[in-house]
């Protein structure tokens, strides 16, 4: 107990030293391996892979599909605060995120909001094209979405039921901004979004200070539409800038968020992807699939994240993403085929009935 | 790079194969049979200009290994023997009841997983004298083409009834000329492409379908009696694991280990593993897909989280508990199970894969094998092999429950 009360410390103090996205902190290495140490000892099945070592000069990483056939949790399930569930997926079992407390999770998604997408003190009307946390409690993003809410919104208004997308909600939403000249900030997955496109007649011209977050991606459902088409969406439909179409990329199996957008890494144009930005307190790597070794700069590989956040499951994780690394941010590629498809963005794209 | 179909050409070969019908039908079967076994042993022969080709062709389009590609020719070719090809002609001769009439068009959807697998159907078609277009997959047409070379040398005046027409998955409107015009349409990949393609079927057509599969090994209570027999078993479970990469629908994916035998899943797996790296010597595994190894370090991962993960170079064995079966990625790694004995854990491992189960590999004697598929739940009609021989089916067996002659004849 006093280990985790240590380390837990520790993370807090370096989230709100950095929380000014400062970098280069070599502090961030050696709490990262500390971290996984202590949960080789206190989570069986991450010690079980620390005997199958692959990848020299970092501690293995835990795929994420293991969340899914296993409890990855340092505490027994009674102590449990909060559960986080992945979408379902096509092979049914969901995978689970344990939190015994939330405060880690709270700071890390605070102060990287604070930097990539409310840098002013003042509080912004958002629109969340996302259900509520009470409708959906295992939603990670559901929670995110509240606390941001609580943290950095003025006006706000959901449009989202678990089911259905209140589009009529969103358009009166969308209409007030544009008439009263309100910045507004629409939160919400792409799917979400390609709905209320899909439902929404002619264009609105949101103010200055307006921008969208858009998370998840499209994994074979209903639409598929690439980045740089979303962009030309988004901006046809709200009247933004690529600029201000931020991008988020979380996950439930993580405790933090990496974002693209006007003040951090680089947003998607019309013309290229994103480049994410990647807090300080998260170290990524990409990795060789077939060895699961780092591979060099500007390589294609599988997108493997180790998040100082994630104290009571495992810190180190392997995704199934496709990314490159261009100098300090992260460029997504996709998922890899084949491999399980998941994604919030998914969910909410069966509730309003698009195809399986 | 071959040049891909247009309506144009597609219309043709359809046109081309319809006229070719007659000649076909009219033709001996003795002769018929003396063609294909020529046609065979062209294509078996790694000295003839027509296997020449094929090889180094192959070895572009399958992404499997030069000597994987020779077992794979080798077993299936050997498996259409002229003696199995003779069996198979009675049958199409003297289809069971009622009249027959070959229908006047097949439309023949390969898929590009197994290169060998367009071989049985193309035999069917032509011993069930229907006029034949197969759609070759873009990804890997090459056998499908050397067959209609070889044809053409071998039985020139019955050549034109088989037709290969190459494009990609998804061109709607060259699949409905193709469909449109078929009276029975074979389908073989993804189920997918099946139910898309099924759609727009014409009533008046029979679909064959044939879709995405997987393969599961079963070791029953009694037959292992203990390690001095577990190397010969694990050289059969290592060839049914390795043949085609385990990309094939008849590849197995899970061996289930009944209790009951001299060892289990946990003994048995080192010499599983064994085996893989013999294998892995005389049938070298082809390449890695990238989208196949980020599945495969998840698969592995999880393995190694709530079991054991045997890991070799280009293959591993796991053992792990629980329900339900984890699939595995394929490409030589496979997952071993414990099972209870008897019936029941068994229909309840393999009850929920429905028609998806294409093949049950058991260990012990054929009566064996028979009795467990007799005990099989209506719905799973898995072909039942030994082990070893998963992928490598007769010609002249139930396809999955159906005759081979099943929607060709009417």
């Amino acid at each position: 107990m006093n280990r985790r009360r240590e380390l837990r410390e520790r993370i807090a103090r370096f989230i709100d030293a950095h929380g000014d996205g400062s970098r280069a902190d070599p502090d961030r290495d050696a709490i990262l391996e500390d971290i996984a140490e202590w949960q080789r000892g206190s989570i069986p099945a991450y010690g079980r892979l620390w005997n199958h070592d692959t990848s020299p000069g970092q501690p293995p990483a835990m795929p994420t599909d293991v969340f899914r056939f296993l409890r990855v949790a340092q505490h027994g399930p009674e102590e449990d605060l909060r559960r986080f569930e992945t979408s379902g997926t096509t092979s049914g079992a969901r995978g689970v995120h344990a939190f015994r407390d939330l405060d880690l999770y709270d700071r890390s998604a605070r102060a990287a909001a604070r930097l990539a997408l409310f840098p002013s003190d003042e509080r912004k009307d958002l629109l969340l094209l996302v259900p509520p946390e009470q409708t959906l409690p295992n939603s990670s993003l559901s929670y995110m979405v509240a606390r941001f809410v609580e943290w950095f919104g003025a006006d706000c208004r959901w449009a989202m039921a678990p089911d259905a997308l209140d589009h009529r909600a969103a358009t009166d939403c969308l209409r007030r901004a544009e008439r009263e000249e309100r910045p507004l900030a629409i939160l919400g997955t792409s799917f979400a979004f390609v709905h209320l496109d899909e439902a929404m007649e002619g264009a609105v011209q949101l103010p200055p200070g307006s921008f969208i977050m858009q998370t998840g991606g499209f994994k074979g459902r209903s639409r598929e539409i690439s980045p740089t088409d979303m962009v030309a969406l988004l901006g046809a439909r709200f009247g933004l800038a690529p600029e201000d179409i931020a991008t988020e990329y979380g996950m439930t199996e993580l405790s933090s968020q990496l974002y693209a957008s006007r003040w951090r890494g680089y947003p998607a144009t019309l013309k290229t992807p994103a480049e994410l930005w990647v807090p300080p307190w998260v170290r990524t790597t990409i990795v060789d699939p077939e060895t699961g070794r780092p591979c060099p700069d500007g390589t294609e590989g599988i997108l493997r994240i180790d998040d100082m956040a994630n104290l009571d499951s495992v810190a180190c994780i392997q995704t199934s993403d496709r990314a490159v690394r261009v100098e300090d941010r992260i460029r997504l590629l996709g998922r890899a085929e084949g491999a399980v498809p998941r994604g919030c963005s998914l969910a909410i794209d069966q509730a309003l009935g698009g195809k399986a | 790079m071959r040049t891909l179909a247009t309506a144009e050409t597609l219309q043709v070969a359809i046109d081309t194969a319809r006229s070719a019908a007659r000649p076909l039908q009219e033709l001996p079967t003795e002769e018929l049979l003396a063609i294909l076994t020529e046609v065979l042993r062209d294509l078996g022969s790694r000295t003839s200009p027509g296997g020449m080709t094929l090889r180094r062709d192959l070895e572009q389009t399958t992404g499997l290994t030069s000597a994987m590609i020779e077992w794979a020719l080798e077993t299936t070719l050997a498996a259409h023997s002229p003696e199995a090809l003779r069996t198979l002609a009675r049958g199409f001769d003297h289809p069971h009841g009622g009249t027959r009439r070959p229908a006047t068009l097949h439309a023949l959807v390969l898929s590009a997983n197994v290169f060998t697998a367009c071989i049985s159907p193309i035999i069917w078609s032509l011993l069930a004298r229907v006029p034949t277009v197969a759609k070759a997959s873009s990804r890997d047409d090459t056998l499908p083409h050397a067959f209609v070379a070889s044809i053409r040398r071998h039985g020139p005046h019955i050549a034109r009834a088989l037709q290969v027409a190459t494009f990609p998955g998804g061109q709607g409107a060259l699949e409905d000329i193709l469909l449109s015009q078929a009276e029975a349409v074979s389908i073989y990949g993804h189920d997918h492409t099946l139910r898309t393609l099924s759609a727009r079927v014409p009533p008046t057509a029979t679909v064959i379908a044939h879709g995405q599969g997987l393969g599961v090994g079963l070791i029953p209570a009694g037959t292992l009696r203990g390690p001095a027999e577990a190397p010969r078993l694990a050289d059969q479970i290592a060839l049914d694991v390795a043949a085609y990469d385990q990309r094939g629908c008849l590849s197995p994916h899970a061996i289930l280990v009944q209790r009951g035998n001299g060892l289990d899943a946990e003994q048995l797996a080192p010499f599983v593993f064994d085996a893989l790296a013999r294998c892995a010597i005389k049938l070298p595994r082809g390449g890695l897909p990238r989208e196949v190894a980020a599945a495969q370090l998840q698969w592995r991962g999880v393995a190694q989280a709530r079991g054991t993960l045997l890991e070799g170079d280009g293959f591993a064995v796991s053992v792990e508990a629980g329900i339900p079966l984890r699939l595995s990625p394929g490409y030589r790694n496979i997952g071993l199970y414990n099972l209870a004995p008897g019936g029941d854990e068994l229909r309840a491992h393999l009850t929920p894969f429905g028609t998806h189960l294409k093949a049950l590999g058991v260990a012990g004697d054929d009566a064996v094998g028979q009795s467990i598929g007799d005990s099989l739940p209506p719905g799973l009609v898995p072909r039942i092999s030994s082990l070893g021989s998963m992928q490598t089916p007769p010609v002249h067996g139930l396809v999955e429950g159906r005759m081979p002659w099943h929607g060709l004849l009417r």
